[in-house]
């Protein structure tokens, strides 16, 4: 049995856990970050979609919800998912905020006050060197929809990003190789080690190790980590399956779990755009986007994105004889998410396997959200002299005008029959006064003294379009708090 | 009825019962893969479903049984956890064809018919038909269109690191 003493135990390497790792290593306490993923560096990204799925993401790109109908993209490796989103930096509006405040009970949230809010996701923007894309950035795929959108009235602009020195590769998703994306691969967790902190790759944490009402430190196979405090951040998905398995488990457990499911839609032009080069998801579209206090955050957007040809030819539901044409425009397609955030309504169960069953089915609200954000995406490239939009769903005709935009009405809201991603987990660990919270409002799992979550999994509901910047800022919350 | 008329009935129900369930044992048996590549993660019979699923998704033999080794050696190394699951799936395609009496396999059908019979998946009212459709269907694709081979017909110029 390996065993290392340290102060501090951090679970996961990703939005959470790097910040906190430096946070605290550069208070001058001894850190040890446990990921259960590879330690990786910009030589190791060779941008070949089939190697990086298998290195970086967890069951190589296939965590699925219970009936196969969402893919649940969650990085495994050295900076977690921060090392394999695009880069989009949306800190969480201060509606959501209050939202949480007037419905779960957050109130004055220990005299945290939305300034202080705001100061920490500015500064976890400041660290990462975030900063709006400029227009003259915009690959083309973002130009068409910016320009469509224009044409129709619909408001949107450049999205912040945390890029520095991009080159425009388009891989960002399967980790930089210029080390342009900063995220804690880059920013944060070099400097907890220069700190002096521990990263130690490669060890999955079974549970926690407790005594009595007291976190001692966690274990895996063959190794123990022994601190003072323990920090849970490995995501919505596994942060809940670490407490399962360490006997902790309060009733609201694993549940109210949020997925943001996106759906892509293709459009084809006549001339070449190269969607898969340049900046992914530079561009949002803003005006489709309801965010109050009474409800949160809802509504949809549209971001345009980049996908390599096997990602673009798994995701096209025709046969092979219809596929081939049009992977052969590959480079005169264009392609955008069409992102709506979803109400608390999942569960993370675990068992006594290693894979946990995602239950979650995509409500009626949901899919009647998701037409409309089709229609918009769909209208938004015609305007911009789309050939023909296709919607990657079997049995959806073509649209190659606004008269067609009623086949979308068709689409089918059975499990499977249209490709969904999520890449913005979150809930599962809520955290709030009552008892049906798992987490208090100190961040410390209830009834443990020194056990503290630290990710996606504390939000009550969807915090943002794009979770890393609205993670950094409460993880820095917490160790302001933590008065480090 | 007379106890041994009786006796006789119930014995005769037995022995048709176990005479329909060897016949369909053995008829829907597996198939042996090719013998040439030995399976590294399957085992043979879901191998060969395997091999005949990814020849339809791709619409070519070779392409299929190129996919399909590809797969397999991925499973052998890093996806033990995930053969349970895609062991099964693959028994439910190759049971698929037949009826009560009927012992056909999918791996043996026709080219069209397997074709046919997969394509339906796609939009089965079963939810775990078309689970196992589109995890083939992206399955085959991502690793077929991952080769450097396949980009020219695309367009695509690959990485740009080296």
């Amino acid at each position: 049995m390996e065993t290392v003493t340290v102060q501090d135990v951090i679970v996961g390497s990703g939005a959470g856990g790097g910040v906190l790792a430096a946070r605290l290593a550069e208070a001058g306490r001894s850190v040890c970050v446990v990921e259960e993923g590879p330690r990786v560096s910009k030589a190791d990204f060779n941008q070949r979609e089939g190697a990086m799925y298998n290195l970086l993401f967890r069951d190589a790109g296939n965590q699925l919800t219970k009936d196969g109908g969402i893919s649940v993209l969650q990085g495994r490796c050295l900076g977690g998912s921060t090392t394999v989103n695009q880069g989009d930096c949306v800190p969480m509006e201060a509606a959501v905020l209050q939202h949480w405040r007037q419905h779960f009970g957050w109130g004055d949230w220990g005299g945290i006050s939305d300034g202080d809010v705001q100061a920490a996701a500015e500064r976890a923007l400041a660290e990462m060197g975030a900063g709006p894309i400029a227009p003259e950035e915009l690959n083309r795929n973002n130009r068409l929809m910016a320009e469509g959108a224009a044409k129709l009235g619909l408001k949107g602009g450049p999205l912040a990003h945390n890029r520095v020195g991009c080159v425009g590769s388009g891989y960002c998703m399967i980790g930089c190789a210029y080390d342009a994306k900063r995220g804690t691969l880059v920013a944060h967790l070099p400097r907890a080690e220069a700190a002096g902190a521990r990263l130690w790759c490669s060890k999955r944490v079974d549970r926690v190790l407790l005594d009595g009402h007291r976190a001692v430190g966690v274990a895996g196979e063959g190794f123990e980590v022994r601190g003072e405090r323990v920090f849970l951040a490995a995501g919505p998905i596994h942060t809940p399956g670490i407490l399962q398995r360490s006997a902790v488990r309060p009733r609201a457990l694993g549940r109210n779990l949020t997925l943001q499911p996106q759906a892509p839609i293709v459009a084809r032009f006549a001339d070449v755009v190269d969607f898969h080069r340049g900046i992914p998801q530079a561009w949002g579209l803003h005006s489709s986007l309801e965010v109050t206090a009474e409800r949160g955050l809802g509504g949809f957007t549209l971001e345009p994105i980049a996908a390599g040809p096997a990602m673009t030819a798994s995701l096209v539901p025709l046969p092979m004889p219809a596929l081939r044409p049009l992977l052969a425009q590959y480079r005169h397609l264009a392609a955008a998410l069409c992102l709506v955030p979803d109400r608390p309504q999942g569960r993370v169960i675990w068992g006594k396997g290693k894979r946990p069953k995602i239950d979650y089915r995509p409500s009626a609200e949901h899919h009647s959200t998701m037409i409309e954000a089709m229609k918009t995406a769909a209208r938004i490239y015609l305007a911009a002299g789309a050939l023909e939009v296709r919607v990657p769903a079997v049995g959806v005709p073509l649209v190659t005008s606004e008269r067609d935009l009623s086949h979308l009405d068709r689409l089918p809201s059975r499990a499977n029959d249209l490709p969904m991603i999520s890449a913005h987990p979150q809930g599962t660990c809520r955290m709030g006064p009552g008892e049906d919270c798992v987490v208090g409002l100190d961040f410390r799992v209830r009834g443990f003294d020194n056990l503290y979550v630290a990710d996606a999994s504390l939000f009550p509901t969807s915090s943002s379009t794009h979770t890393m910047v609205p993670v950094m800022a409460m993880v820095h919350l917490l160790a302001d708090g933590l008065g480090t | 009825m007379e106890p041994s008329r009786r006796r006789f009935l119930s014995t005769g129900a037995l022995f048709g019962v176990a005479a329909t369930l060897t016949w369909q044992l053995w008829g829907r048996r597996p198939l042996q893969a090719d013998p040439r590549h030995a399976p590294q993660g399957l085992a043979p019979a879901g191998y060969a479903t395997l091999v005949a699923a990814f020849d339809i998704l791709l619409d070519s033999p070779r392409a299929g049984a190129r996919a399909a080794k590809e797969l397999d050696a991925f499973l052998a190394t890093d996806g033990a956890d995930q053969v349970a699951e895609l062991s099964l799936a693959l028994t439910l395609l190759e049971m698929a064809p037949g009826g009560l009496l009927d012992v056909r396999r999918f791996s043996a059908l026709p080219r069209d018919e397997a074709r046919d019979l997969l394509e339906s998946w796609a939009t089965s009212p079963v939810g775990v038909r078309r689970q196992i459709h589109s995890a083939l269907r992206k399955a085959a694709r991502f690793i077929w269109f991952d080769r450097p081979e396949a980009w020219g017909d695309l367009g695509y110029d690959g990485p740009w690191v080296k």
